[in-house]
């Protein structure tokens, strides 16, 4: 199985007449978007917006943020399962710009009506400041769509909108006419290496527990799925999409389809490693024996694959924790070593236990940060997305003004702490 | 010209002793007691000194109320440094000098200098930067320690930072916390690199130590059932429709009783849960499912026990701390202790 990028990457970004890439300046026209989108918005208004990265912006209420990504071979379209039936996705080839995301950023209609569990986190993006190394999506491009719904769409129709909306736009800026610029060429493949390496999967939990708090696999709710293999190359194609509106802590959509992780495994096979692949897993299983099961079942898959190490990843905090501490002991009990990744939560003060959930098992932890620690927040030049941010259902605050939180304010700040090269370590 | 501007209690103002402890908070523009020495000594910088006292009932009592007159007093005088104490060991003097100092460097980041004894309780209060000089048990050792705060904010003044990480590793105490710092490398490469280690049988380190969560036996019942009064408390967020009280649905930092008298069963739609942390729908539908009050009216009328409390507990066991959570259920048992209940039955979510 092997996957072809096609990559370009940006340096400007702006409003045109019609929607191209000239060589790394993109021109976005809303009539080409809203010709896209015809049909999916019914009782959505939508302001479209950019920014860019070191600009003086905050972007608030964002939901998700997508790649774009679209496929130029074959008939398989990228994010399969969402809009029309899915196709297998992770062959032939595929055009990406690295450094761009459609960004959704919104409100619920009627707040009212979701349990506290439904309700979206309020997560922003600094572009710039103390809070770009916290903000997910702080060093892209962002084509921003602000959806505002009036009172005829339900919660789950807004919820079953934004997501078709957003990764048609995506697919669509993917597929730009394209002149004067040559796009860098990579493939996505496991070609078979020297025996003697370690074989390595990437362990990849990700919540799903209910609407708003899900996850899709080739749209497919992962809370319907058992553990799976995924091959790396069908993460590029979008073969999972975020349905999770818990904001610091969730995998966005276009983190599933341009991880990090999976990238710097695919660096090291054939060279220290053989990269097997990708194990896909569930957790917020609701008992504790789901949860142990699904860490049985995810070390026999690893084991069956002829695993020796793994890296363990997770989407969530708490809950999730012991689903993924689970995993690690099973893994650890078949003799597959792995390492885990996770952030703690060691109080404001610092000197609360790091993690609810710690098994003697999981000896090797690689940490991102404190994730409960209050950090002073100064202001941006301009806020897009809303007049007021929600201080996580306790108080509302004028994003315009300072304030001190902590880094669960900023979206998909769990990650970016991770890729900031952030830690916790004790001090005095 | 540099703007101290000193915290103290009740006593160490001068103010009176222990029948003064309700003392509000109050604005002295100009040095007091310890202030006048640290204020003499430091003569040579142009020192604008002024002081904050309240009395240490006062401030625990009426924390938020003590912190806005604080922030009132601060906006007002617009300080360069902050001091409070030093407490040396007394307890509630050195609790509110830590929560003072790191209010202070949170929100007005200035530098923020207190000074105790390792055993005051203080300690676990202490935020990130805060200075902590150590001192001894008593105010015997007053001079030394006054002598120690004119030292850190003469450092501070003279913006040498490798003096003022020296008398940090010299004269602060260590209280050893965990904060974000920035590493040389991202986690996916520090957690490839650490597989690869594993693997290849090299000693491995790992990056968050295993800390043993308190282990806290059920205890066993003492007397017979059948006389015991049995209390329902749960974490699972269960409050009257509308939320009265406001309780958080997540970061719980409170708990509530609601009376239970006269009801038979918990009905839909006088009741809600509160909670981010599980899907809160089945409760909603039949509260019963996380008050277990139908079956503990069947119970009570089978005698299975003598009687049911008037009252349950509730608070929300997501998103908060352990140390909260400790406080909360503390503060349960000791209103279910004295309210001459036997057996609690705890449901959990």
């Amino acid at each position: 199985m092997e996957l072809e990028l096609v990559d370009y990457a940006l340096e400007e970004l702006r409003w045109g007449e019609r929607t191209a890439l000239n060589g790394k300046s993109l021109s976005i026209s809303v009539a080409d978007l809203e010709k896209q989108i015809e049909g999916l918005s019914h009782g959505i208004r939508i302001d479209y917006r950019l920014a860019r990265p070191g600009e003086s912006t905050r972007i608030v209420h964002v939901l998700d943020t997508v790649l774009p990504i679209a496929k130029s071979s074959g008939s398989s379209l990228t994010f399969p399962g969402f809009d029309g039936p899915a196709e297998l996705v992770g062959t032939g080839r595929t055009t990406r710009i690295t450094n761009l995301l459609v960004t959704v950023a919104g409100r619920f209609p009627h707040p009212e009506l979701m349990t506290p569990i439904e309700k979206p986190r309020e997560g922003i993006i600094d572009m710039a400041g103390v809070g770009a190394p916290y903000s997910y999506g702080s060093d892209y491009f962002h084509l921003v769509l602000s959806l505002t719904a009036d009172s005829s769409v339900s919660n789950a129709s807004f919820d079953q909108s934004l997501r078709p909306i957003a990764l048609r736009c995506a697919r669509f800026l993917a597929q730009a006419e394209k002149t004067g610029g040559e796009p860098e060429r990579n493939t996505v493949a496991l070609n078979q290496v020297e025996e003697r390496l370690p074989k390595v999967v990437l362990l990849y939990q990700v919540q799903s527990q209910l609407a708003c708090a899900r996850t899709f696999y080739y749209g497919e709710e992962v809370s319907r799925t058992l553990p799976t293999f995924v091959h790396p190359a069908e993460f590029f194609d979008g073969a999972l999409v975020s349905g999770n509106y818990k904001s610091e802590r969730k995998i966005p959509t276009s983190l599933h389809c341009n991880n990090p992780f999976i990238a710097e495994l695919l660096e090291r096979h054939g060279k220290a490693m053989n990269f097997l692949g990708v194990i896909l897993s569930r957790g917020y299983n609701d008992s504790f024996e789901q949860k142990r099961k699904m860490g049985l079942w995810v070390a026999r898959l690893a084991r069956n694959l002829g695993a020796d190490g793994a890296v363990a990843l997770m989407e969530g905090t708490g809950n999730g924790t012991v689903d993924f501490m689970q995993t690690v002991k099973a893994c650890e009990d078949e003799g597959i070593k792995t390492v885990a990744v996770l952030h703690e939560s060691n109080g404001p003060k610092g000197y609360e236990r790091p993690l609810v959930d710690h098994p003697k098992e999981a000896d090797s932890m690689i940490s991102r940060g404190n994730v409960s620690e209050k950090i002073y927040i100064p202001p941006l030049a301009t806020v897009i997305g809303g007049a007021d941010i929600d201080l996580h259902l306790k108080a509302t605050h004028d994003p315009r003004l300072p304030f001190l939180f902590d880094p669960t304010i900023f979206f998909g700040s769990y990650g970016k702490m991770g890729s900031s090269g952030f830690r916790a370590v004790y001090q005095n | 010209m540099v703007k101290v501007l000193h915290y103290l209690n009740q006593f160490f103002a001068g103010i009176g002793g222990e029948e003064k402890a309700g003392q509000e908070l109050l604005f002295i523009p100009g040095p007091v007691g310890a202030g006048a020495v640290i204020e003499n000594e430091l003569k040579g910088h142009g020192v604008e000194y002024a002081t904050i006292a309240c009395g240490d009932n006062y401030f625990h009592e009426e924390e938020e109320k003590a912190i806005r007159a604080m922030g009132a007093a601060l906006e007002r005088f617009q300080p360069d440094v902050f001091l409070a104490g030093p407490a040396f060991n007394a307890g509630r003097y050195g609790l509110a000098c830590a929560k003072v100092c790191s209010w202070v460097r949170d929100n007005w980041r200035i530098p923020a200098i207190t000074g105790m004894h390792e055993d005051n309780p203080g300690t676990q209060e202490v935020g990130r930067h805060v200075f902590v000089i150590q001192t001894g048990a008593s105010a015997a050792a007053m001079r030394e320690s006054l002598q120690r705060y004119t030292l850190l904010v003469e450092r501070l003044l003279a913006g040498n930072e490798t003096a003022v990480e020296n008398f940090r590793a010299e004269h602060c105490l260590s209280i050893p916390r965990r904060f974000t710092v920035r590493s040389d490398a991202p986690d996916y490469v520090r957690a490839v690199n650490l597989l690869l280690t594993k693997l290849n049988g090299q000693p491995y380190e790992s990056e968050i130590p295993r800390v043993e969560a308190k282990r806290h036996p059920i205890p066993n019942l003492t007397g017979s059932l059948t006389d015991a009064t049995v209390a329902l408390v749960t974490e699972g967020g269960l409050v009257p429709k509308g939320n009265p009280d406001r309780l958080e649905s997540s970061r719980g930092s409170r708990y509530f009783k609601y009376s239970l008298n006269g009801r038979e069963d918990l009905r839909r739609g006088e009741f809600e849960a509160m909670h981010t942390g599980y899907d809160t729908s089945t409760v909603d539908q039949d509260p019963d499912r996380i008050v277990p009050l139908d079956a503990m009216r069947v119970l009570e009328k089978a005698r299975r026990f003598k009687k049911l409390h008037d009252y349950y507990f509730v608070t929300t066991g997501t998103g908060a701390m352990p140390s909260k959570m400790e406080e909360i259920g503390a503060g349960i048992a000791e209103e279910l202790a004295s309210s001459g209940i036997g057996a609690v039955i705890l449901t959990a979510t």
